[in-house]
C-alpha cells in the first residue's frame, strides 16, 4: 500500500529524517513511536508532500507520489488528519466533512451557479456519504453546530471523519489521542477499530502507549530521525533500545 | 428599486448619480466578497481590474471602432486574462504579502493609465465615449443608465450568492478556514484561488465597461485608484464577510453616505468644506465601529440577534 525508501530530510542542518524506510501493507494497522522531535510529524508531511524531501521515494500503491500536490495524493487514496486537529473554523460540522467527500468537486462553477436537477442529485449524495461518516465517529445530530463550538474531543472526532469522507484506502493519524480524556481515548480507539474494519489501512502516530499496544499490528519506533526499530507491539516492549530513546535509563517508568 | 430613481428625481430633485454609482459600487463589492469574504484573499488592487474593463472597453469603441456592445464583453475579456496574469504569481503570497502585493499592482496600473498617453489619454483620460446603442435604440439618458447598471448588479448579486452557498462556495471557505487542512481534504487550493479571483476580476472589468459607457462617457485615471480599492474592501467588511447581500448592502451605504452627510450639513448651514471634512470624518468613524462592535458586518449582526432571540 505504502512504501517508504530510504527519505532523508534536512531543515538547514538539521536532520530531520535520516534514511528511513518502510511498509505499510493493504488492510494493516501500524503504530508509529518515538519520542519528542524524533521526526514522526515530519515522516507524515513528507509522504503527503507538504514538506520537500532530500532524498529517496515514496510509493502509493506502486506508484510515486514524491512530486504530486498534497491535494492529488488525497485523492490517490493517501488522507492524513493533523496532530492539532485544524477543523474548518468557518464551517459547520457537516459542512466541513461534505468539503471533503469526492463528489462534492463534481458542483463546479456553472453548476455551483445554476442547480440544475443533477447538481441537487449530487449535493444530496454528498450530504448522505458526510452524514454517514459524522455517524461512523459518533458525532450525529451536530450537523448545523459551527466547527469552533465543539469540544475538543469532538473536534478530533470531526478531523477524522473529514479523513474518512475522502475515501481513503490509508489513513495517516497524527496523535489522535493528545489531549483527550481516558474516555475520549476509549471511543476514539474504538473508532479507528471500526475503520481498520473497513479495509483502510491505518499508520498512526500514537503517544499513548497502552493504546497503540491495543490497536497496532506492527509499531515502528523513530528516534532522532532514524528508525531504530520495528516489530509487534509484544517485541516493542522487550526493546531494550526502546526504552532508553523514550525515557532514558528510568526503565521504571515503563513498569 | 424600479421606483427609486423616479421618487428621488421627482420627489426629492435629488441628483440620479449616488444612486447609479451605489449600482457600480454593489457590483464591485459582491466581486470583492468573493475573493476577500469567502476564500480569505486579501486584495487591496481591485479598483485596478475596474479599470483595465473601463480602459479596454472604451480603447477598443473609440479607437478600435468596437461597437459598445462588442466592447463591453471585450473589456470584460481583458480584465478577466489580465485577473488571471496578475493572480498566477501573487496569490502564491499570504496574508499581509498578498495584500502588499495586491496594493501595489493597483498602484502601478494606475501610474500605467497616467503614463500610456497614446492609449489612454494620460491625466485626462478619455472623454465623449459612446453609448450603449441597441439598433437604432440608444442609451444615453441617466434613467436607462441607472435600470442598466442596476439590472446587471441585481443580476450579479443573485448568481454570485447562488455561488456562495454551492460546495464551490464551501470549498472557498474551507481554504479560508485553514489552506493545509483544505488540501489534505483534496481540494485543489491553488487553482480554486485562482479560479475565483480571475473571476472576480471579470466582474469588476465588466462594470469598468458599464462605467465607461453606461455612465457620464469620460474616464479618467484618478477615478481607479487606492481610494477606491480601499472603499470596496470597506463595503465588504461593513456588509459582513461571508455574505453576498452584504457586500451589496455595505456598497449601497457607502455609496450612499457623503449624500447623506451633505443633507444633514445643509440643515446645519455648513459650507462645503466643512461637509467634505465631515464626509471624511464620518468614513473613519463608520469603518473604526464596525471593526471594533461588528466585525462579522451587518448581516452577521442580525443573524446574531435572531438566535440569540
Amino acid at each position: 500500500m505504502l512504501e517508504v525508501q530510504a527519505v532523508s530530510c534536512h531543515f538547514g542542518g538539521l536532520v530531520a529524517l535520516d534514511n528511513v524506510s518502510l511498509r505499510v501493507e493493504e488492510n494493516e494497522l501500524v503504530g508509529l513511536m518515538g519520542p519528542n522531535g524524533a521526526g514522526k510529524t515530519t515522516l507524515f508531511n513528507v509522504i503527503n508532500s507538504f514538506v520537500p524531501f532530500t532524498e529517496g521515494k515514496v510509493y502509493l500503491k506502486g506508484e510515486e507520489i514524491n512530486s504530486l500536490a498534497p491535494h492529488m495524493i488525497t485523492r490517490k487514496g493517501l488522507v492524513r488528519t493533523f496532530q492539532d486537529i485544524r477543523v474548518f473554523s468557518w464551517l459547520s460540522v457537516l459542512e466541513n466533512v461534505e468539503v471533503a467527500v469526492p463528489l462534492n468537486r463534481n458542483i463546479g462553477f456553472w453548476r455551483g451557479m445554476l442547480p440544475t436537477p443533477g447538481a441537487r442529485l449530487t449535493q444530496e449524495s454528498v450530504r448522505q456519504r458526510a452524514a454517514e461518516c459524522l455517524n461512523l465517529v459518533g458525532l450525529p445530530g451536530l450537523s448545523e453546530r459551527n466547527a469552533r463550538s465543539l469540544t475538543f474531543g469532538q473536534q478530533r472526532l470531526l478531523g477524522v471523519a473529514r479523513a474518512l469522507a475522502a475515501e481513503p484506502d490509508i489513513l495517516l493519524l497524527d496523535e489522535p489521542s493528545s489531549g483527550l480524556n481516558q474516555e475520549e481515548t476509549e471511543i476514539l480507539a474504538e473508532v479507528i477499530r471500526q475503520i481498520h474494519q473497513r479495509n483502510i489501512a491505518i499508520f498512526i502516530i500514537e503517544h499513548h502507549i497502552g493504546m497503540l499496544m491495543n490497536l497496532a499490528q506492527r509499531i515502528i519506533v523513530l528516534d532522532r530521525g532514524k528508525k531504530i526499530m520495528e516489530g509487534t507491539p509484544a517485541e516493542v516492549r522487550e526493546e531494550e533500545g526502546v526504552i532508553k530513546a523514550y525515557f532514558g535509563e528510568k526503565k521504571k517508568w515503563l513498569t | 428599486m424600479i421606483l427609486c430613481p423616479i421618487i428621488l428625481e421627482y420627489g426629492f430633485s435629488y441628483s440620479l448619480e449616488p444612486a447609479l454609482q451605489a449600482g457600480f459600487f454593489v457590483i464591485l463589492s459582491v466581486s470583492l466578497a468573493l475573493v476577500v469574504g469567502l476564500t480569505g484573499q486579501i486584495s487591496l488592487g481591485h479598483a485596478a481590474f475596474f479599470g483595465i474593463g473601463a480602459y479596454g472597453a472604451a480603447i477598443l469603441a473609440t479607437r478600435g471602432n468596437l461597437p459598445v456592445v462588442l466592447a463591453i464583453p471585450a473589456g470584460t475579456l481583458v480584465g478577466l486574462a489580465a485577473g488571471f496574469l496578475i493572480g498566477y504569481p501573487v496569490l502564491r503570497l499570504k496574508s499581509y504579502y498578498l495584500a502588499l502585493a495586491t496594493l501595489v499592482i493597483g498602484i502601478a496600473v494606475q501610474e500605467f493609465f497616467k503614463a500610456a498617453d497614446f492609449l489612454t489619454g494620460g491625466e485626462i483620460g478619455l472623454y465623449d465615449l459612446p453609448d450603449i446603442k441597441l439598433g437604432s435604440f440608444e442609451l444615453s439618458s441617466a434613467f436607462s443608465h441607472y435600470y442598466v447598471v442596476w439590472m446587471f448588479a441585481l443580476i450579479i448579486v443573485f448568481f454570485c450568492d447562488r455561488l456562495s452557498k454551492s460546495f464551490l462556495g464551501k470549498r472557498l471557505r474551507a481554504i479560508h478556514s485553514d489552506e493545509g487542512a483544505a488540501e489534505s481534504a483534496g481540494i485543489d487550493v491553488p487553482r480554486m484561488k485562482l479560479g475565483i479571483f480571475t473571476f472576480s476580476a471579470a466582474i469588476a472589468a465588466f462594470a469598468g465597461t458599464l462605467f465607461a459607457h453606461c455612465s457620464y462617457g469620460t474616464i479618467d485615471p484618478g477615478e481607479f485608484g487606492v481610494v477606491l480599492s480601499i472603499k470596496i474592501i470597506t463595503m465588504v467588511v461593513i456588509g459582513g464577510m461571508f455574505s453576498v447581500y452584504g457586500a451589496a448592502m455595505g456598497a449601497v451605504i457607502i455609496a450612499l453616505l457623503p449624500e447623506m452627510i451633505r443633507r444633514l450639513g445643509d440643515l446645519a448651514h455648513m459650507d462645503l468644506t466643512q461637509i467634505t471634512h465631515l464626509q471624511d470624518i464620518a468614513f473613519g468613524v463608520i469603518l473604526v465601529i464596525f471593526v471594533i462592535f461588528a466585525p462579522q458586518g451587518l448581516i452577521g449582526k442580525i443573524r446574531m440577534s435572531r438566535t440569540n432571540a
